[in-house]
């Protein structure tokens, strides 16, 4: 019985090898360049010297946050995909990243976090939830395009809402820094970002990809995924709180960053025979590569000030939206 | 031996009653067709039986226990259930997708035993689709969908088998397949329950017949001496003719008045 | 001086014929003045009597905005519109260059008698541009008064300035880094500090903590506007690494104050010397 693909094998080492490959890049690029040569006599010396700090303080925390929220976009995209049989759904598009950052900034400009560290990813969290809610109220039951009309329509209010609750923040900066929630950034994330977002990450990652049965079942529409013992409450319920707590809580350090959940399950599924439940973890691997990939490329390409994360996704991601918009035109009724 | 009793189930939507008051009791070995005009009730009453709806009031009881305190798990195992039109959302491989008929059987965590192949294959086999087994689910034609939604169905090994329509939209070469599927099935000892529009089809293959109209049951009882041109009158609100029995069974209709 | 000169030119060329005609001794000097910019509030603050102002911007009103905000709480505030210049009917108006260009014109088109202030980068230019707006106002003694003053402590600044200066990277609040010929700059050079950001090469360009840190400053700078104003970047001053590296050489500067280019900047770069002096003495953290 042909239980897995065969060229699949093949494509995760490549996929493995690709993120250790620019795992160590990321290390190594940065606004001074360090040469490997220099840091391992660093690492030799008894005190550590500056270069090697400022890798393991600054561009280590930083690769790995690129990882996390890579992965927890690609993760969350494809549950969200599958859930909804929705080609389209991922969670910038559905709203969550747009009502998490609200969420953060609502805790952050407003002292929450100053006092309570968890306030931020926990405001992010709430965020994602409401805005989720208000997209499943909205567009359920309206076909593909409604789900993502509906989030289109969420993720405006909730930038509007950003833009209101920077304005009325006490500080008079706050305004400037509307382009980094809206746009994403990891510039100058440290150990502490990682810790805040680890836990959150992790339990909606694991809620998320508990989510893989069900998703098969729901391969046969909604009735036979329930005949065949599918909870259809709870397995909303986890890809929508499980979305919540992984995503939300990475928005809250990064701001929204879009099209890595869209593009990441799509480039896996032709590889796993199109399952959804097979498509998860892959899709994590493969969010948490496009997203180092595209800091990494911020960081090559100064043109003035700091080029943020979500241009570079939109750059990608758009294209690709644009291509899948057409391929689902062409094949609808 | 397995039995499926329904007691005055009662389905209500707002003021309006879906299902009034039906009951059914049924043992395997049999072939019924369910009858009865659109909107009649008849998919709600499959979705009852199915366990898959809770009724308003009354009872599905599969061997004498309670489908709503039944495991998930376990009622899956017994009984299957197909929908109107179904439809594969993904391009999964046929065979992937009659294996999914075995999500209730499948252990806590790691994927597909091997030990699940032989019933998938002899399923395949059953339902003439060997060759097409990795052939993506999408591409497949009406007919032979419907074919690999029913293999899917039977991989499981459940007594009862509840279908909704398993004939609609197949060409008529098609469809003499799929019913003769359904009364073989029966044959071997599985009880099966369909809702079919095509009366002469459902005359020529199911053993017992109960008609369902405004969310009732009409007339319950054997093929041969129970589908009439009255009950169909009754029923649909058309004249019709009923010549021949058994395999010679036809229905005709005729303009309405 | 060429710099001084060309301001000048540039406050006399854009300002409105009648604003000229206030130069002329006969004139009588405006006693109804009127302010739509942070910067203008403060030189009318530092010039002129309450009774001969109009009104300044909401601005002053902030400790944080303004060395003279206990004086600005006394007198009316606008919030920079044409609609209140009318309805004020000052004898003149002083705005910003960078006050929002539409408001301007719409003066200039109602001939309100305007005065177009320009702002100032480094401390002759604070001279030149106070000067020029004392003369408009007619009190260009109280100007050398206070510009005096300002003179005397930068020139004790200057004797007593730690040699070689002392390296400071800087952050705005808003994550940018003041470059060289800021006001900022000038305020650092006055205390006893260099700019490690300007020294660079840079223009107020954004730097990232790793360039900053490489530059090997002896102090860290943050740009602070309110103390209780959390913002993205305030918490940078947090960074694991920056509180390692530097535990004791993190100071924070009045942001907002830096910004205007008023006498009151000579007692800022006294203060800032003090800071300075604080963070140095302590040793730094493991590098």
């Amino acid at each position: 019985m042909t239980v897995a693909p065969r060229p699949a094998h093949h494509l995760f080492a490549l996929i493995a090898i690709l993120l250790v490959a620019l795992f160590a890049i990321s290390l190594l690029i940065g606004a001074v360049w360090l040469s490997p040569v220099e840091l391992i006599h660093e690492v030799l010396e008894k005190q550590p010297q500056l270069g090697l700090l400022i890798v393991t303080e600054l561009r280590l925390p930083r690769t790995i946050l690129a990882c996390l929220v890579g992965a927890a976009l690609g993760l969350s995209g494809a549950a969200l995909q599958g859930l909804t049989r929705n080609p389209l759904a991922e969670p910038g598009l559905l709203g969550v990243t747009a009502g998490a950052a609200l969420g953060a900034v609502i805790a952050i400009y407003f002292g929450m976090a100053t006092q309570y560290v968890i306030a931020a990813p926990f405001m992010g969290l709430i965020g994602g939830l409401l805005a989720s809610a208000l997209t499943f109220a909205l567009g359920s039951g309206g076909g593909a395009i409604a789900l993502v009309l509906a989030g289109a329509a969420v993720s405006s209010l909730a930038a509007a809402c950003i833009s209101v609750a920077l304005n009325l923040a006490p500080n008079p900066y706050a305004a400037y820094e509307i382009m980094t929630w809206l746009m994403g950034s990891l510039a100058d994330r440290s150990w502490t970002h990682v810790w805040m977002v680890l836990p959150f990450v992790v339990a909606g990652g694991a809620m998320l990809v508990a989510t893989g049965r069900g998703l098969d079942g729901l391969s046969l529409g909604e009735m036979q995924a329930q005949s065949l013992g599918t909870d259809l409450g709870r397995l909303r319920i986890s890809c929508i709180l499980g979305t919540a707590l992984a995503v939300g809580a990475a928005t809250s350090v990064t701001g929204a960053i879009g099209f890595i959940g869209l593009v990441a399950p799509h480039l896996v599924r032709p590889f796993v025979g199109h399952q959804p439940s097979r498509v998860l973890l892959p899709a994590a691997v493969v969010g948490a590569l496009l997203l180092l990939a595209a800091d990494i490329a911020t960081r090559l390409l100064h043109f003035g000030p700091e080029m943020k994360l979500g241009v570079l996704t939109s750059l990608i991601g758009t294209p690709f939206f644009f291509w899948l918009v057409v391929k689902i035109k062409r094949t609808a009724p | 031996m397995t039995e499926i009793v329904a007691k005055s189930i009662v389905v209500r939507r707002g003021a309006r009653f879906l299902l009034d008051g039906v009951s059914l009791s049924a043992k395997n070995g049999e072939f019924i067709a369910l009858i009865g005009a659109n909107g009649a009730g008849k998919s709600t009453f499959l979705s009852v039986l199915s366990g898959l709806l809770s009724p308003n009031s009354g009872t599905v009881e599969i061997d004498g226990l309670n489908v709503s305190q039944m495991p998930v798990t376990k009622l899956a195992r017994v009984r299957a259930y197909l929908p109107q039109n179904p439809r594969c959302e993904w391009p999964i491989s046929v065979e992937r997708l009659v294996a999914l008929g075995l999500t209730p059987n499948l252990p806590v965590f790691n994927g597909m035993p091997e030990s699940f192949a032989p019933a998938i294959e002899r399923v395949l086999t059953q339902c003439d689709l060997l060759h097409r087994r990795d052939q993506p689910a999408t591409t497949l034609s009406g007919g032979e969908l419907g074919r690999a939604m029913l293999a899917r169905a039977l991989v499981g090994g459940p007594d009862i088998l509840i279908v909704d329509e398993p004939i609609s939209g197949l060409d008529p070469r098609h469809a003499f397949d799929a019913i003769r599927r359904l009364r073989d099935l029966a044959r071997e000892g599985k009880l099966v329950i369909a809702a079919i529009h095509d009366l002469t089809l459902a005359a020529r293959y199911a053993g017992r017949i109960i008609a369902l109209a405004g969310g009732q049951i009409k007339a319950d009882g054997d093929m041969g001496s129970t589908l009439t041109a009255d009950l169909i009158h009754d029923v649909f609100d058309v004249n019709a003719r009923v010549t021949g029995r058994s395999a010679d069974a036809a229905v005709d209709f005729f303009e309405p008045d | 001086m060429r710099h001084v000169a060309l301001f000048l030119a540039g406050v006399f060329l854009v300002s409105d014929a009648a604003a000229s005609d206030l130069r002329s001794p006969q004139h009588v000097s405006p006693q109804h003045v009127m302010s739509l910019n942070m910067c203008t509030d403060a030189l009318l603050l530092e010039l002129l009597p309450p009774s001969r102002i109009a009104s300044v911007t909401y601005l002053s009103r902030r400790s944080n905005n303004s060395f003279y905000w206990p004086r600005a709480s006394h007198l009316a505030i606008n919030y920079g519109t044409a609609e209140e210049v009318l309805a004020e009917k000052p004898d003149l108006v002083l705005a910003g260059t960078s006050t929002t260009p539409a408001t301007r014109a719409l003066l200039r088109r109602l001939h309100i008698p305007m005065l177009e202030v320009p702002p100032a980068s480094n401390f002759n230019e604070i001279r030149a541009i106070t000067r020029s707006v004392a003369r408009a106002l007619g009190v260009s003694d109280k100007a050398e008064e206070i510009l005096r003053k300002m003179d005397i402590t930068l020139a004790e600044l200057s004797e007593t300035a730690p040699r070689p200066p002392i390296r400071v990277a800087a952050w705005g609040e808003g994550g940018e880094v003041p470059g060289k010929d800021s006001l900022f700059d000038s305020v650092l050079a006055a205390a006893g500090g260099i700019n490690v950001a300007a020294s660079s090469g840079s223009h107020d360009g954004s730097f990232d903590m790793e360039q900053l840190l490489m530059a090997r400053p002896q102090v860290l700078a943050y740009g602070r506007t309110e103390a209780d104003a959390p913002a993205l970047h305030t918490s940078d001053s947090d960074n694991p690494l920056v509180v390692r590296l530097y535990p004791h050489q993190r100071i924070t500067y009045p942001e907002t104050l830096y910004s205007c280019g008023t006498a009151g900047l000579g007692e800022a770069a006294k203060s800032l010397r003090a800071s300075l002096a604080a963070a140095v003495a302590v040793p730094a953290g493991k590098s």
